[in-house]
């Protein structure tokens, strides 16, 4: 395996027109690793993973994978990057036009060869990994909103991704399954190698999966911890940090909502 | 609530340079409690006292109402440097003063930092937007232009089965309000022309200008007006939900460009289906005159039919056909647009929806009378 870290993000700075949102933002992430992105609510952990999946070209700076800067590459490089990518948004963002087996099957019709038989057959293995099988023909509305998740993890999953990003995956999800998730990405690291780039501000999980961790400040407007958890937990001696991961707050912690 | 015996009141005592406020009552919040300010407009109160003690001995039962009054009341004191003491207050309602007490978040400064603006300042944030929103409309339309070139080459993703729904939607799912529409019309006209050519003595000519005025006129613009309320607010609320739901997002990072794969097959699809409606509707609109003709001016139906294929050319057919094809394409580019730049939010849904009914009316009045004006240079 190469030294260059599967993803890089180097001085970035994301804005929203004039509004900056988070600058100075610059880490590594290593083929294999699960990095968590966490921070308190509104301090831009959602706009950072937008800004790493292409959504939106940073104002300044890189997001580098492998080496190639994903901004700067031209349409085509664009794409086969995101050919590598499986990204489950947090209400599951799946085509309410399509039931689960069109929406599962997309991304296997658009970046392979198979034949329907076997598209089908790939289909109802990813949505039996989700605990899903059997629900090919129902549509998306027809689902409640965990399943609806599970359902946009097997689409994020059909290419068997090198790269996973979850945007906030416990979110709306009863605690076995947020568990049951949780075992989910660690296997599908274990299994593929996969990257995975999860945000989330959920301690349980934080602490289950993450190798490596990056707080962002609302008030400093960019990173102000980075490293594993535990390790963050023990040694840091930022009190926001310690604070964070240990779920205190301030004097009354519902007047720092 | 109106079964308490109390109502709330408050007390002050000055002793020494100390204000005691003493609570008493029940304060509830769909009761009239005392507000600080009032006493601090009448003039109760002294500037030289130096700390404000509360009593609550005698409270009854106090809430959020009680809060507002210990605010206005602090604040007074703070803005006087003037000791507020807390202590005695009941443990719940201490603790509530502490958390409003809180600082402003900085975040908050980002919104609207100079207040309310000016005339000026609005009449040129309007001026930006309009310029913002003609760069929009400018760079969806390259957009789509470049899409379309993406179809031809065989480059771009297109769902058929979307254009064959948009055509379903706007062709057979509309044939009953568009025919409705038109007949109504076509009688309408063909009362107004019998009346006015009546006086002339050439009612004759009725067929004539109910055929004309419904192939050349009415026929493309009543079918784009229904069309616009119809298929374009449908289009833009789907679009838009798709967008609150990151759907589009979720097409946009597995590499399929939105614009491909949900405003081409609209925007096709609503450029065939547009001219085949009007023939539709011109057809409805010719068959209220022929029903009037027949009842008012008791003209057969075989000279109504020879009236409107001696006085309708191919030409005026196929220029009405020609321009409600850029209808289509209008209404679906308007419905499109709104969608695709839809607020993340239930209410910005709404707003697309209403702005691309509005936005398409208005552009197919606009190249309707652009289409008139070259015809005319052009004598169509």
């Amino acid at each position: 395996m190469s030294d260059i870290p599967h993803i890089e993000v180097k001085d970035m700075v994301c804005a929203y027109g004039d509004y900056l949102v988070l600058e100075d933002v610059s880490f590594k992430v290593n083929r294999g690793e699960i990095l968590v992105i966490m921070g308190r609510s509104g301090c831009g952990k959602s706009t950072l993973l937008k800004h790493m999946i292409g959504l939106r070209d940073p104002a300044e700076g890189q997001v580098l994978y492998s080496g190639k800067d994903f901004a700067a590459s031209s349409e085509r490089e664009k794409k086969s990057l995101l050919r590598k990518f499986g990204v489950l948004y947090q209400g599951g963002a799946l085509w309410s036009s399509m039931t689960l087996e069109e929406n599962v099957s997309f991304p296997l019709e658009e970046y392979t060869n198979l034949k329907r038989r076997q598209i089908l057959e790939i289909v109802d293995m990813k949505l039996s990994q989700v605990g899903l099988k059997g629900f090919q023909k129902f549509y998306p509305a027809e689902l409640s909103g965990g399943m609806r998740k599970r359902a946009g993890l097997a689409r994020a999953m059909a290419l068997d991704p090198e790269v996973l990003f979850f945007d906030e995956p416990s979110s709306g999800l009863d605690p076995v399954s947020s568990k049951r998730l949780d075992d989910l990405i660690l296997s599908l690291r274990d299994i593929f190698n996969t990257t995975v780039v999860v945000v989330t501000h959920e301690l349980d999980s934080i602490f289950a999966i993450a190798d490596k961790a990056v707080m962002l400040s609302p008030q400093k407007k960019t990173i102000i911890a980075q490293g594993n958890p535990k390790t963050l937990l023990e040694e840091s001696d930022n009190p926001v940090v310690t604070e964070f991961l240990s779920r205190k707050g301030g004097r009354f912690s519902t007047s720092n909502l | 609530m109106s079964n308490y015996p109390y109502a709330s009141q408050v007390q002050l005592e000055e002793t020494g340079d100390t204000l005691v406020i003493r609570l008493m009552g029940v304060w509830v919040l769909d009761r009239k409690a005392p507000a600080f300010d009032a006493f601090v407009q009448h003039g109760d109160l002294r500037d030289d006292i130096n700390e404000i003690l509360l009593e609550t001995k005698n409270l009854e039962d106090w809430d959020s109402s009680l809060l507002v009054f210990l605010n206005q009341a602090r604040e007074w004191a703070n803005k006087r440097s003037i000791g507020f003491n807390c202590d005695c207050l009941p443990d719940g309602l201490g603790r509530l003063m502490l958390q409003t007490q809180s600082a402003v978040d900085s975040r908050t400064e980002a919104k609207d930092p100079e207040g309310e603006p000016g005339f000026a300042e609005e009449v040129g944030q309007g001026t930006l937007k309009f310029l913002a929103d003609c760069s929009a409309f400018a760079s969806f339309l390259g957009e789509i232009v470049i899409s379309f070139f993406r179809l031809l080459v065989g480059r771009a993703r297109m769902r058929w089965v979307d254009c064959f729904r948009a055509m379903q939607d706007t062709g057979p799912m509309a044939l009953p309000i568009v025919g409705l529409i038109s007949f109504l019309i076509g009688v309408t006209l063909a009362f107004q022309a019998a009346d006015l050519l009546e006086e002339f003595g050439s009612e004759y000519y009725t067929p004539a200008f109910v055929g004309l005025a419904m192939v050349r006129e009415m026929g493309p613009i009543m079918t784009g007006i229904v069309l616009a309320g119809r298929t374009g607010a449908a289009f833009a609320s789907t679009i838009g939900s798709m967008k609150v739901a990151e759907e589009i997002d979720a097409l946009q990072t597995m590499g399929v460009p939105p614009v491909d794969y949900l405003v081409l097959p609209r925007v096709i699809g609503l450029s065939i289906m547009t001219p085949l409606m009007v023939i539709y509707s011109n057809a409805l609109g010719i068959l209220g005159g022929m029903l009037v003709s027949l009842v008012k001016l008791n003209m057969p139906i075989q000279t109504y039919i020879q009236e409107i294929f001696l006085n309708i050319t191919a030409t005026d057919i196929s220029s009405g056909l020609l321009k409600s094809s850029a209808f289509g394409m209008i209404i679906a580019y308007a419905g499109c647009l709104r969608g695709m730049n839809c607020d993340t939010s239930s209410t910005g849904v709404g707003r697309a929806t209403t702005s691309a009914v509005v936005t398409s009316l208005l552009l197919i009045i606009i190249f309707n009378s652009l289409f008139a004006v070259i015809y005319s240079i052009y004598k169509i």
